[in-house]
């Protein structure tokens, strides 16, 4: 029971990371329609880049202010790499674009760190024990994060005037275009809030086990899996989603039987495995149910 | 002389590669990202099998059914989902087969890989391996040629600006993909084949995203149904990396480096010929 509890916290760590790219993902998806797959070498590129800034003396207000600058720094050069397709709605171009500047991101960041793992020491690492199971702060600082962005993201989007214009700009563009929104600038806003998600996800995970200038393919593929699966225009179906695709792999792996023992790196196979079989049985998205007009 | 033989057996290996993707990806629009998948699974049973004491043709043959049936796995996916949601699962096949071939090292050696693969003995040295690649990849060539003057090939082209005036003509654009994506099975399983009777070697790295890179941006590149386009095209993108050789770069950095310059390619690539390409749109 305690070993299934803590597969059950761990998941729940993990799924905060995926989930938390995804809504990156959600995000740029809802206002552009391009699936913006080079998320998770971005992530990489500002962990690396706190992982370098940790190196000096800086303290953690500048720390910050130079994430924030490196993230917009990013955006300004993906929005502007993505603009043409965006407004010539050539959305798999689109996804191509995004993916090889990934590929590009992610090869600058093997040439100047190698291929090895790198841990985040942003602050010391503690275990606290509740009966047999353990938690680590960086996990309660994951969770605890994942929690206050969707608090935050759920209020902006309802509650203020920017995220009406978001959701305006997603609903019809043509429409928000008319009723003097500006798009592009709302595009833009957008860009940013995922890839600064984006980053704070890369950090964390470096944080959390390491990072690898090649690690952010497999956490967007695993982000964007859980996307699909959930249903493109339904968050709720992404929420379960990537919380179902960390813990059916983990608890598969954890349980094995020891002649039939797996290691971690049958992970990625059996999402794939999932996936398969949630995109046969509900093509969709997960809560996506038919309606007809009467 | 040997480096000479050897680059251009590679160049022409990619070359037949390329050819059923500028097909799909560029004159059909269809943004098929697993491809790697069919090169890394037929790879890897004719390694397998042949390290098994099986005949080499014998394995390919093996190897060339189960990529076929890989194909119509990814054809019934295709009909599926969306066309971005299938372009992206196909990467996410591309890292699970790694992850599987990486995990099962009882079957594949894992992250050793497969040494020593013998070749045949129609092909056992290499001029007379040069041979029978430039032999494959000018059949795959006029195959190619022939499809295009095909009402089938007019019908590919056709169905990336208007599905729906293609089958008021009579034709299953969903028939002509699986049939392209059957024919990519057979020439990625006989390419693969004569890549490893060249290298002798099978590393879990073969047919990564240097390599989905390198053929997407060729395929990009001859963006045009002609297959002279084709050809330049890989000339150009398979050459360019070659200059890498008169810079002192150390061997753990030169793959990426040579990455840099292909997904740069690909990034102006995009930029200048986006506007004149249509991709597929399709109700699913």
């Amino acid at each position: 029971m305690e070993l299934f509890t803590q597969i059950i916290i761990n998941s729940l760590i993990s799924g905060t990371q995926v989930l938390l790219l995804a809504t990156g993902l959600f995000l740029v998806y809802s206002v552009t329609r391009i699936m913006h797959v080079g998320l998770g070498a971005v992530a990489m590129i500002l962990a690396y880049i706190v992982y370098s800034l940790l190196q000096t003396d800086l303290n953690i207000f500048m720390l910050f202010i130079l994430f924030l600058t490196a993230a917009l720094i990013l955006t300004i050069l993906t929005y502007l790499l993505l603009r043409g397709f965006i407004n010539r709605e050539q959305n798999l171009l689109g996804l191509l674009m995004s993916l090889t500047i990934g590929v590009f991101f992610e090869s600058i960041l093997s040439i100047i760190f190698g291929p090895e793992g790198r841990f985040i020491n942003l602050f010391e690492t503690k275990s606290y024990n509740f009966s047999e199971i353990t938690v680590t702060n960086v996990g309660i600082l994951t969770l605890a994060l994942g929690i206050c962005l969707f608090a935050t993201g759920l209020f902006i989007l309802r509650s203020t005037p920017e995220g009406r214009k978001l959701r305006a700009t997603s609903s019809n563009k043509n429409l928000a275009i008319v009723l003097g929104i500006k798009t592009q600038k709302v595009i833009f806003i957008t860009f940013f809030l995922a890839t600064a998600i984006a980053g704070l996800v890369g950090v964390l995970k470096g944080m959390y086990t390491a990072v690898t200038p090649l690690a952010g393919l497999n956490l967007i593929i695993m982000s964007f899996i859980a996307l699909i699966v959930g249903g493109p225009n339904d968050y709720r179906g992404t929420i379960v989603a990537s919380y179902i695709l960390v813990l059916i792999p983990e608890l598969l792996i954890s349980l094995s039987i020891d002649s039939f023992s797996l290691s971690a790196s049958w992970k990625m196979v059996f999402v794939f495995v999932i996936a398969t079989i949630l995109l046969t049985l509900k093509p969709q998205g997960l809560f996506y149910s038919v309606t007809r007009n009467t | 002389m040997s480096y000479f033989l050897v680059t251009l057996l590679a160049f022409f290996n990619t070359l037949i590669n390329c050819s059923p993707l500028q097909v799909l990806v560029s004159v059909g629009g269809i943004f098929f990202l697993g491809f790697p998948v069919m090169a890394k699974v037929s790879a890897y049973t004719v390694a397998i099998l042949e390290k098994s004491d099986f005949n080499p043709l014998v394995a390919m043959l093996i190897a060339i059914l189960l990529t076929i049936i890989i194909a119509i796995g990814f054809y019934y996916l295709y009909l599926r989902v969306s066309n971005d949601s299938f372009a992206v699962i196909g990467l996410a096949a591309m890292l699970a087969v790694e992850a599987l071939i990486i995990s099962w090292d009882d079957l594949t050696n894992g992250l050793l890989g497969i040494p020593g693969i013998p070749r045949p003995e129609i092909a056992n040295s290499i001029p007379s391996l040069l041979f029978v690649t430039i032999l494959f990849a000018l059949i795959v060539l006029v195959f190619e040629w022939l499809f295009f003057q095909t009402k089938y090939g007019r019908a590919l082209r056709a169905m990336k600006e208007n599905n729906i005036s293609v089958e008021a003509l009579g034709i299953n654009p969903n028939k002509i993909i699986l049939g392209i994506m059957i024919t990519m099975a057979v020439v990625f399983s006989f390419s693969t084949s004569l890549y490893l009777w060249r290298v002798q070697f099978l590393a879990p790295s073969f047919a990564g995203l240097h390599y989905l890179i390198l053929l997407l941006t060729i395929a990009i590149m001859a963006h045009r149904p002609k297959v002279t386009l084709l050809i330049l095209s890989t000339v150009f993108v398979f050459y360019i990396p070659e200059l890498l050789r008169f810079f002192p770069l150390p061997s753990a950095i030169l793959g990426y480096s040579r990455l840099v310059i292909y997904s740069l390619l690909l990034i102006v690539l995009l930029i200048n010929l986006s506007p004149k390409f249509i991709t597929s749109s399709r109700k699913i």
